[in-house]
C-alpha cells in the first residue's frame, strides 16, 4: 500500500487549529520580536524558511487532484494524506511517497500529474523530479548518538 | 552546517541537488488537527506529539527520527493514529505514557509494539461520502452501527 503525503500548509481550512496555535504563539511574543517577525519581507517566512507555504502555492490543488483522480480510477491501495510543513517549500511543493521513500519537488501542476501517473499509479519513480530519498527499511532500529562531550575550559596560565 | 540535520534546513534550490537522507531511519507522521474526521483529536494526540518529540530529543535521536504532522482521516479509529515510515507501520491508541516503550522497542529495537498496531480497521483510502457530507462527522458522534457501516463500505471498496 502506497502512502502519499502532500503538503497543504495554510490551504483552506486544512490546518485551522495548527495555524491558530501558531498565531497564539506570535501574539504571546515580546513586542520587539513580533515587530521583527511582521516586518520581514513577504518571501521570507516567519520560520526563516524561504518561499511561500505549499498550501498557498499548489499543495491544496495537488491534494484535491490526487484524491479525485485516484477515486475516479478506482485505485484503493493508495492513501493520500495532507501533511503540515516540512520546511522544504523553498524548492517548491514537496510530495512524499512511502514506503518508496521518495520526496519529489513539484513546481508545476504538470509535474504533479507526472508523479501521479508514473509513480503512484505506474510504480516507476520520476527521476528528474526527485528531491530527497530515504533509505529502504532495514528492519533494525537506530543507534543512539552518544551524548556530546562537555566543552573543556582551559585554565589560564597564572 | 552539520550534516546530520540536513533534512531540517532549507537551502536555495540550486545548492541542493537530490540526495539520500542517509541518517534518516524513521519518518513518523502523527495525526493532528484532523478536522474531526477521526478520533485522534479527542484521544490526546497533542500530548502524544509533545511526549514523542521530548523523548526523542532526550535520547538524542532527532537526527535519525523525524516527526511531522498529518491528517489521518480514518473515521472510527480509536486514535491517536500515527504512521512509522518507511516501514509503513500504523499505530493507534498509543498514549503519551507508552512513548518510552515505543522508542525502546520500535525505534531502537526495530520491532513494532504489537498491542498498539492498527489492524482493524485497515487504513482506508478516503472518507466515505456520507461522512464527508455530515457536518459533524466526528467518530464519537457516530453510533457503533454507523461506524461499522462506514468501515465496511471502505473495506469492500478495497
Amino acid at each position: 500500500m502506497r502512502h502519499v503525503f502532500v503538503c497543504t500548509t495554510e490551504y483552506g481550512d486544512h490546518w485551522t487549529k495548527t495555524i491558530a496555535k501558531k498565531a497564539a504563539q506570535v501574539a504571546a511574543m515580546n513586542p520587539e520580536d513580533r515587530a521583527k517577525l511582521l516586518s520581514a519581507p513577504a518571501e521570507e517566512h516567519a520560520d526563516g524558511h524561504r518561499g511561500l507555504h505549499c498550501g498557498l502555492t499548489m499543495g491544496g490543488g495537488i491534494y484535491e487532484m490526487y484524491q479525485q483522480r485516484l477515486q475516479a480510477a478506482g485505485i484503493s491501495d493508495v492513501v493520500v494524506s495532507p501533511n503540515a510543513c516540512i520546511a522544504q517549500h523553498a524548492y517548491g511543493c514537496v510530495v512524499m511517497i512511502y514506503p518508496d521513500g521518495i520526496w519529489y519537488r513539484i513546481r508545476e501542476m504538470a509535474d504533479a500529474e507526472k508523479v501521479l501517473e508514473q509513480h503512484i499509479i505506474g510504480g516507476k519513480p520520476v527521476k528528474e523530479l526527485i528531491h530527497r530519498t530515504v533509505n529502504p527499511p532495514t528492519g533494525k532500529g537506530v543507534q543512539a548518538t552518544p551524548p556530546r562531550q562537555p566543552a573543556t575550559v582551559q585554565e589560564r596560565p597564572a | 552546517m552539520s550534516n546530520e540535520h540536513e533534512h531540517c534546513v532549507a537551502q536555495a534550490w540550486e545548492e541542493s541537488p537530490p540526495r539520500v537522507l542517509d541518517k534518516l531511519r524513521f519518518h513518523i507522521f502523527l495525526c493532528t488537527d484532523g478536522k474531526d474526521f477521526c478520533g485522534c483529536e479527542a484521544n490526546g494526540n497533542a500530548a502524544l506529539s509533545g511526549a514523542l518529540r521530548q523523548e526523542l530529543a532526550k535520547r538524542r535521536l532527532m537526527a535519525s527520527v523525524k516527526v511531522n504532522i498529518m491528517q489521518c482521516r480514518q473515521p472510527g479509529t480509536a486514535g491517536p493514529v500515527f504512521v512509522v515510515h518507511p516501514d509503513g507501520v500504523w499505530y493507534s491508541g498509543l498514549k503519551a505514557e507508552n512513548v518510552p516503550e515505543f522508542i525502546e522497542q520500535h525505534v531502537l529495537g526495530g520491532k513494532p509494539v504489537e498491542r498498539f498496531l492498527l489492524r482493524s480497521p485497515k487504513p482506508v483510502t478516503a472518507v466515505p461520502a456520507h461522512i464527508v457530507a455530515a457536518a459533524d462527522c466526528c467518530a464519537e458522534k457516530l453510533t457503533p452501527e454507523q461506524q461499522a457501516e462506514a468501515l465496511g463500505a471502505a473495506a469492500t471498496r478495497r
